[in-house]
């Protein structure tokens, strides 16, 4: 049994091992930072690459991960803007549909409207709100994984949020309750 | 700590629990509809080895992702060598399996099985064996998910998967023989390595030893795994769940079993009987049936005509059809290119330490999984590239074919099936 307080091991073994746990957040982490699902993946397989030639020297690989993930994304979005290529077919049906229940399909759409919405912002403010409202980060965090000011991060943050905001329109009216809810049991 | 709520001129009225709140629904929302398959670390190594000989890499994005089983497996580091397989499910009770050589002569009423994955994964690196056991090979495990029937009627129906509140896991770890040795050492040290994993890298749980049960004739020591409610994945996960590993002493493998009940946990390990590896067919004849299949069910030419070479050709054929409509270039393109790796330096090698990299793995008489490698068309449509996959292969009637699931998965870049069970 492991000594609790021995550093983990930076080898290729514990390398697969940190994917296998956390693969799925960083994918999903990704694919908010580009918006789409296929673009997310070619982002998280470059960066793991990039990750794994300097694995040894990682000390926390959340937050380089994260740091990683979000400046490469911003980088990628703004080489494609000078170069104007679409990297991505958006119209492409298939992308973020598969074909499945009429539960999935509602999922499908949920997922649609806030991507679609999160590839209306600036990289980022795109990154700056994915950080802050999927990966739970304080505002502080948030600008020492992106390195520049929490109040960079303030503005970003109150800029996305508002144009978010008007994307998305008003939330769907909340149906009320089809009996009382027992107390402390309410949603 | 949040930010400040901001202004809403031309935003609408304030919502309840605020836009904040709602923008968090939607992002748990959104992110419980992206679906595995996720990345693989062994997938990443293996690009980054291909890149450092110059392979062509663009395709390697794909081909990552295409490692990795379709539908919802457990994210287990899938390698080069043995993309998960969903096998075919059996959506009746099950009460007795047979896995990798293993019988588990007991198992929770009504559960039927769901998800079948091997994983290979390389020695660990620094670890000294005990005196008079013999140093690792590789191990290869695989794993097979139980629930409820009900659970799995409604996952192939393109449902939710089954919950981790009712679901169960078995998997059976075989190590392989130590380079030059042909010995094959003791599995309890990987059952060592499996709980180092769990305390040192889980961001999900914390685990804890309970009690190493006395039962004859084998070891087993509960864990319990809190999951933590500040984690990555924290919801996901039932708050408490268990692992049990079981070591038979002197038996040439070692058994996980995971699932929310520790006393079914006993009742299965108690019940499990450790065989031989199951050693497959032998002969000169072995390969000849395995490439005929490998080699038809990626005959690009052929068009939908390989799909007689797959165990389940209906469930493949709309995604065949579909992607021979939109991007027939590419899946005329497909090619089967041969055997094993590609390089022969490869660290990890499936089958026994002095046989080539083609080497089937024998899962059971009439199961194996083989590396191949086979050409595709790249996203751009100009270039050819050669990557390397793990498919499984199933006797069906009398002749070897490729099992649709791990078709599905190793051509991810051009089809896109749905759950095949």
């Amino acid at each position: 049994m492991p000594d609790g307080g021995a550093p983990a091991r930076r080898d290729d073994r514990s390398f697969e091992d940190y994917v296998a746990d956390r693969g799925m957040t960083l994918l999903r982490t990704a694919v908010f930072l580009t918006g789409d699902r296929q673009a997310g993946e070619d982002l998280l397989q470059d960066v793991l690459l990039r990750t794994y030639r300097r694995w040894r020297h990682v000390d926390d690989p959340d937050s380089y991960l994260r740091r990683s993930l979000a400046n490469a994304a911003v980088s990628r979005a703004r080489r494609r803007l000078r170069t104007r290529e679409s990297l991505v077919d958006w119209d492409d049906p298939g992308v973020d549909e598969p074909a499945g229940t009429a539960d999935e399909a509602g999922q499908a759409t949920d997922r649609r409207d806030l991507l679609d919405a999160l590839r209306q912002l600036t990289p980022r403010q795109r990154a700056v709100i994915v950080l802050r409202y999927f990966g739970d980060l304080s505002e502080a965090q948030v600008a020492a994984e992106l390195g520049c000011a929490t109040s960079s991060v303030k503005t970003h943050t109150a800029r996305g949020l508002l144009r978010l905001r008007a994307l998305m329109g008003p939330a769907a009216p909340t149906l009320p309750p089809l009996s009382p809810s027992p107390k402390g049991a309410t949603a | 700590m949040r930010a400040p709520e901001p202004a809403s001129q031309d935003a609408g009225p304030p919502e309840p629990g605020g836009f904040e709140h709602r923008l968090r629904v939607e992002f748990d929302a959104a992110a419980a509809g992206i679906l595995p398959p996720a990345p693989t670390g062994a997938a990443v190594i293996t690009r980054r080895r291909h890149q450092r000989r110059a392979v062509t890499a663009a395709i390697a994005v794909a081909a990552a992702v295409a490692l990795v089983t379709g539908g919802v497996t457990v994210l287990t580091g899938a390698t080069r060598h043995a993309a998960p397989a969903v096998v075919p499910a059996h959506t009746r009770p099950e009460t007795r399996i047979d896995l990798y050589g293993v019988t588990f002569g007991w198992l929770p009423p009504g559960v039927a099985r769901y998800d079948d994955t091997v994983t290979v994964l390389p020695p660990t690196e620094g670890v000294v064996p005990p005196a008079g056991t013999n140093p690792p090979g590789p191990t290869v495990q695989q794993e097979l998910a139980l629930a409820p029937v009900a659970e799995v009627d409604q996952q192939l129906a393109g449902a939710d998967p089954p919950s981790p509140a009712t679901a169960y896991t078995v998997a059976v770890l075989r190590v392989q023989p130590g380079p030059g040795t042909g010995l094959t050492p003791d599995p309890g040290i990987e059952l060592s390595r499996q709980w180092d994993r769990h305390q040192l890298l889980s961001r999900d749980w914390s685990a804890t030893e309970v009690y190493s049960p006395g039962v004859p004739a084998r070891s087993m020591t509960l864990i319990r795994r809190e999951a933590r409610r500040s984690g990555p994945t924290a919801g996901d996960s039932p708050p408490v769940s268990y692992a049990l590993y079981v070591h038979v002493p002197e038996a040439s493998a070692g058994v996980i079993i995971t699932g929310p009940d520790p006393d079914t946990l006993g009742r299965i390990g108690a019940a499990v009987t450790v065989g031989p590896k199951p050693a497959g067919p032998s002969g000169p004849f072995v390969l000849p049936p395995l490439l005929q299949a490998a080699g038809a069910a990626f005959d690009g030419p052929a068009g939908a005509g390989m799909l007689g070479a797959l165990t389940a050709p209906d469930q493949a054929r709309p995604a065949l059809t579909e992607a021979l409509s939109r991007q027939g270039t590419r899946v005329h393109a497909i090619r089967f290119v041969g055997l094993g790796e590609a390089d022969s330096d490869s660290a990890i090698r499936i089958g026994e330490p002095d046989s080539d990299n083609r080497a089937p793995l024998f899962l059971s008489a009439t199961q194996a999984e083989v590396t191949v490698r086979i050409e595709l068309l790249a996203a751009d449509g100009q270039r050819r590239v050669t990557t390397t996959v793990g498919i499984r292969l199933a006797v069906t009637g009398d002749r070897w074919k490729v099992t649709t699931a791990s078709y599905c998965a190793a051509l991810t870049s051009v089809l896109r099936c749905p759950t095949v069970p």
